[in-house]
């Protein structure tokens, strides 16, 4: 998969999930601390719906690892590899 | 500082005065999100400005006051004018949907709810609804510089209803449940004393402020007791930091959750060292933690965990704390107020080591359920409410939980009653019936699966139908996992067999 592609469906699926996203420039690199809702929850539903769109399943240490979208990118990236 | 104690207090207005009165430069509640402390005398006098804030609005008392915000000083000051001024502080959890905050709204009929959602502010016709700001000119904070800061001069009455907690109910209806002033306050002086907070304790609150887990064990321990409480607006904002939190603000008590230990247990802390914290342990409760995974956590912080066990209705009932001579496993002994025992069927106690159901007797009772006299009635046998829970007692007086009597649902610590769902579930016009359990995942402790009948001739994907499920229910309370069966398991009278439906190779 090329990375754009794969940047897109992260951007598609971190704006289902924080709909505020949609009001600002896209920012691969905010960190969880920065989202206003980015809660335990949310990032659950980031995992099932990543692992969902891709057809990969995530390591549980890298999941709970992840905490900005560049990171969830890098993650899919090298699972393709 | 020297231990100061804490009076006869008979409600948190009155602790709140005392302790603006008597140590007013004390920090009370350090928010991390603002980077703002605020002092004993600080805080009491804005929550005097929201309080004639409050007043402002209409709000009387007896007036129903509904929050729907973020863990936030906001939350917080909106919280404590409302008990200032005798009305009734009723906090929704961010997690439910809009609809359910809808009916919520309908069922408690709020004089106003504070939200943070302006696309609800222009919708609702309902009650009045109070737009708060967390930042800029409008901000709340600002808004309240326009009110005075003097003392309210409610009489408060013990008996006095000052909490609506919200709860989803078993079925669809909504469901709430009221305290008074003196039930909270024996609650919070029994717990105080059972895990002997003081005015040195600080409290690291970290689960969301809408549930009583972290306003019960944390925020009013340390009012009760005159400590400090350092406010996250939620775990993942600081999950990098926390054992650095813990670390720089010395604290000594945090209330986790199953799913937390699990993100700690996962997290990379390279700089962790024991050593470097006064924690003496963490606290552990709203659904059970594995022993297995307890074990595993003591061994990788070298910091044990102390397991708790309650209900919304009766406040604390038991933990394995002191941690000396403890029984792993167990969720421990009753704190000093809780009359606990395990009874039959027929409301008889049990012999020690049988199993039965875990009923209690306590100071700390709720007094009822909102608008259902009848429920709050059927909860009890002999002065006792059942918990619906099973549990047995050792001869030593240590209680353990066997199960759940009760077929709830209990995703991250949050009960989820599968009724909920199905009832959800059936309203689709491709569904004929359906029954919702709890799975065991390693990171919630639950999810949800529902299996579900079709209609003959209709036809509806998985995915579709969770999608339904999430606009009624919100994400949260939603399935994880639909299955599709051609009938459900039924009893010879046509009970559906949840158990069944629980086991692992039920397909």
């Amino acid at each position: 998969m090329k990375e754009a592609d794969i940047n897109q469906k992260i951007k598609e699926i971190f704006i289902d999930i924080f709909p505020e996203l949609k009001k600002e420039k896209f920012n691969f690199n905010k960190r969880q601390e920065e989202f206003e809702n980015w809660d335990s929850f949310s990032h659950m539903e980031l995992v099932a719906r990543i692992e969902e769109v891709f057809g990969i399943t995530m390591d549980i240490v890298k999941i709970i690892n992840s905490n900005s979208p560049k990171l969830f990118v890098d993650i899919i990236k090298n699972s393709f590899k | 500082m020297d231990k100061l104690l804490s009076p006869n207090f008979k409600s948190f207005s009155q602790s709140l005065d005392h302790w603006a009165n008597k140590t007013p430069d004390k920090v009370f509640i350090n928010d991390l999100s603002g980077d703002r402390s605020y002092s004993y005398f600080i805080f009491n006098s804005l929550v005097n400005q929201a309080a004639n804030l409050l007043i402002d609005q209409g709000v009387k008392p007896c007036d129903i006051v509904s929050i729907n915000l973020r863990n936030s000083v906001e939350f917080l000051l909106i919280y404590f004018a409302s008990i200032k001024i005798g009305s009734i502080i009723n906090p929704i959890p961010l997690s439910v949907s809009e609809k359910e905050l809808k009916a919520h709204i309908d069922f408690v009929q709020p004089k106003v709810i504070f939200v943070n959602n302006a696309d609800f502010e222009q919708e609702s016709k309902k009650c009045l609804v109070y737009l708060v700001k967390f930042s800029g000119e409008d901000s709340f904070i600002n808004k309240l510089k326009q009110f005075p800061v003097n003392e309210i001069n409610h009489d408060l009455g013990d008996s006095d209803i000052a909490f609506l907690y919200y709860s989803s109910g078993t079925t669809s209806k909504p469901k709430g449940i009221l305290f008074d002033h003196q039930g909270i306050m024996n609650v919070i002086a029994s717990t105080s004393r059972g895990f002997g907070h003081s005015c040195d304790t600080v409290h690291l609150g970290i689960l969301p402020m809408a549930h009583t887990s972290v306003m019960h064990y944390s925020l009013l321990p340390a009012l009760y007791s005159g400590g400090s409480f350092i406010l996250a607006e939620n775990f993942m904002k600081i999950s990098r930091n926390f054992w650095r939190i813990i670390e720089k603000h010395k604290v000594n008590y945090v209330q986790t959750v199953p799913t937390i230990i699990f993100l700690l247990l996962n997290i990379n802390y390279p700089d962790y060292s024991k050593n470097k914290i006064v924690l003496p342990y963490i606290a552990c409760g709203s659904a059970p933690l594995s022993i297995e995974r307890q074990k595993v956590f003591e061994k990788k912080f070298d910091l044990p965990v102390v397991n708790l066990y309650g209900l919304s209705e009766a406040g604390h009932l038991t933990a394995d704390y002191p941690i000396e001579n403890r029984k792993i496993g167990s969720i421990g002994r009753p704190f000093d107020i809780i009359d606990l025992k395990i009874l039959n069927n027929d409301g008889q106690e049990m012999p020690a080591s049988e199993v039965g159901e875990i009923a209690v007797k306590t100071s700390g009772f709720f007094r009822g359920y909102y608008k259902n006299k009848k429920l709050y009635e059927s909860c009890f046998k002999n002065c006792y409410f059942s918990t619906g829970d099973l549990g047995r007692k050792d001869k030593d007086g240590w209680y353990y939980f066997v199960d759940r009597k009760k077929d709830l649902i209990i995703k991250a610590g949050v009960n989820i009653p599968p009724n909920l769902i199905d009832e959800v579930l059936v309203k689709h016009e491709a569904v004929a019936e359906a029954s919702s359990v709890g799975i065991p995942d390693e990171f919630f402790g639950e999810v949800i699966k529902s299996y579900v009948v079709l209609n003959s001739e209709q036809k509806i994907t998985e995915k579709d139908l969770i999608k339904y499920c999430q606009a009624e229910l919100g994400r949260f309370k939603s399935p994880s996992k639909i299955e599709f069966i051609s009938q459900l398991p039924k009893t010879a009278s046509g009970k559906i067999l949840r158990r069944e439906l629980r086991q692992e190779n039920f397909s």
